[in-house]
């Protein structure tokens, strides 16, 4: 974003006056959103005004599940709990989006919080700013996506204008979730392996088995969503409150369509930045 | 002690800040100057919380002994409402001491503000705004200082962008859910995967409420938009009795209202595209 501080030194007359002006208590359509001031300029600067902070939250019990310790196992019942639940957080967020007459909703964060009070329940929550283009997308059609409901990405607002820059729009989150279990080792594999380096087949199977089936499951709801690909990939591996061999493997990121042929964006200008960071 | 600090302030020309040097050069290329480093504070005795139990007394209500009991009745969720008057209170106080400190000094307005809200000993909480005031090298003043959290860099982009901040915007609500025989059926370990609706509930509750008045406050200011810099929540078990443990929620939401001034629809920004230079470690 370019700062210009040429004219007139900046005197920021216009901004006085109208606050001199404001009438306190006077109707006004205002908005809400939790975008920072350059997510918040980038994101109208890309054609797209904000309506509204947008929040869908689930408190949730996830069960327990028994399996044989002994093998490489998904724990299904556990998978589907945290499907189940960001899918409620998600479809709320979308809800009130919806209701405000979004076409989509920029910034959202899917965050899970497990609970002091109580085992095994965790608030599940999503939280972005609906938005509304400006105008219908250049090349036709609506903003929404093909099941006519707001899109969502979870892309920052300087990823946001970049990718609208680069003629594409976003299409919805996608996400991947698999609960896995890791064998513990035999007592006597365990015991030939000491003091040894040493890869354990076990583990890598299992690693590689779990990220396959997050990946897939992500990649299937591209699909569904008729995308051209996914961007801002994100492979999260989080073991919540399941101690050390129970882990959830999480996919989630954002499905893109094109919106013209060419994906050609102004060429970088060089700057050399003379700070340190 | 502080009329005394804030007229030698205003008389032998130093000035304190607590901008970084980009934020000052942030003022400077939005038109203000610097004027000083100003301050409020207000301690406030937080006793009775006006919590006089849930509300539920078996057999009696809608729900009944073994129905479910109900989440929505007003008396139930306004129980701590005093309580979240106290906090407003004292918030409202060191905001408008620290607005009273940046008029003394012809401050046209104050960003960079940060916001302390600390226990002390007993009951006694203390809130304390402190930021920069800063005024501008026009002609033009506004009736009352804006106030603003965000720092000089954003006061920049914004006033570039034809937005100005108007004031500080705050949100607070607590409320307690009773919890019953569904609630506990959910929870139990044999509960499996389920949502807990009354929790959900009670923490949508306060959410869309500290929300609304957040939103209701910014529109009462007169602002066009309001960026929220903070949403925090959180729920906690509270023993209200022998075996018996109810649950609060409590949601705080602060930001930033701002006002628009460009006359267009269209964003009067426009963005370059750039690669820094910078090694990559």
């Amino acid at each position: 974003m370019t700062v210009n501080t040429s004219d007139a030194l900046g005197v920021p007359d216009d901004a006085m006056r109208r606050l001199a002006q404001m009438r306190p208590g006077q109707a006004s359509s205002l908005f809400t959103s939790d975008l920072s001031v350059n997510e918040f300029l980038l994101v109208r600067e890309a054609g797209f005004r904000p309506l509204g902070l947008v929040l869908g939250s689930s408190i949730y019990h996830v069960g327990i599940q028994f399996g044989r310790w002994s093998k490489n196992q998904e724990l299904e019942s556990l998978s589907q709990a945290m499907y189940h639940a960001r899918e409620l957080a998600m479809t709320r967020m979308e809800a009130e989006a919806d209701a405000l007459g979004a076409d989509g909703i920029v910034g959202v964060r899917l965050d899970i919080e497990f609970k002091e009070f109580g085992s095994d329940l965790a608030e599940f929550i999503a939280i972005g700013t609906a938005v509304k283009g400006d105008a219908a997308p250049a090349t036709g059609g609506t903003w929404r996506n093909k099941h006519n409901q707001p899109f969502t990405s979870d892309l920052s607002g300087q990823d946001f204008w970049t990718l609208i820059q680069a003629g594409y729009a976003p299409l919805g989150m996608t996400m991947g979730t698999c609960v896995y279990h890791i064998a513990h080792q035999r007592f006597w594999q365990a015991m030939g392996n000491i003091g040894q380096n040493v890869e354990i087949p076990q583990y890598t199977e299992a690693l590689y088995d779990a990220r396959e089936l997050a990946m897939s499951r992500m990649q299937a709801e591209a699909e569904a969503l008729e995308a051209e690909g996914i961007v801002g990939v994100q492979m999260l591996s989080n073991t919540h409150r399941w101690g050390g061999h129970t882990t959830e493997f999480f996919a989630i990121g954002t499905a893109v369509r094109p919106l013209r042929a060419d994906h050609v964006i102004a060429k970088p200008q060089l700057v050399l930045p003379l700070t340190d960071r | 002690m502080a009329r005394a600090r804030i007229a030698r302030a205003a008389a032998d020309g130093v000035r304190t800040s607590l901008l970084s040097a980009d934020g000052l050069a942030g003022i400077e290329a939005a038109g203000f100057e610097m004027v000083g480093e100003v301050l409020g504070t207000a301690v406030m005795q937080i006793g009775w919380q006006g919590y006089g139990g849930c509300g539920w007394t078996p057999g009696i209500g809608s729900g009944g002994f073994y129905g479910p009991g109900q989440v929505s009745r007003p008396s139930r969720w306004s129980g701590y409402e005093p309580y979240a008057r106290a906090v407003r209170h004292g918030r409202d106080t060191a905001l408008s001491r620290m607005h009273q400190e940046a008029a003394a000094l012809g401050a046209d307005g104050v960003v960079g503000v940060r916001f302390t809200d600390e226990r002390m000993e007993g009951q006694k909480r203390e809130f304390m705004a402190l930021g920069t005031a800063v005024r501008s090298r026009g002609r033009e003043r506004p009736k009352v200082p804006f106030a603003t959290d965000l720092g000089g860099q954003d006061l920049a982009k914004l006033l570039t962008a034809g937005w100005v901040p108007a004031g500080i915007a705050y949100g607070i609500s607590i409320a307690v859910r009773h919890d019953d025989w569904r609630t506990q059926s959910q929870t139990g370990w044999m509960a499996g995967n389920t949502e807990v609706s009354g929790y959900t509930e009670l923490l949508t509750h306060v959410r869309a409420k500290a929300r609304h008045d957040f939103a209701a406050l910014a529109a009462k200011l007169g602002a066009d938009a309001a960026l929220l810099s903070g949403l925090w929540s959180h729920v906690w078990p509270i023993e209200v009795g022998e075996n018996h443990t109810d649950h609060v929620a409590e949601c705080v939401v602060t930001g930033n209202a701002i006002a628009r001034f460009h006359a267009g629809r269209k964003a009067t920004t426009s963005s370059l595209t750039i690669l820094p230079l910078r090694s990559s470690r």
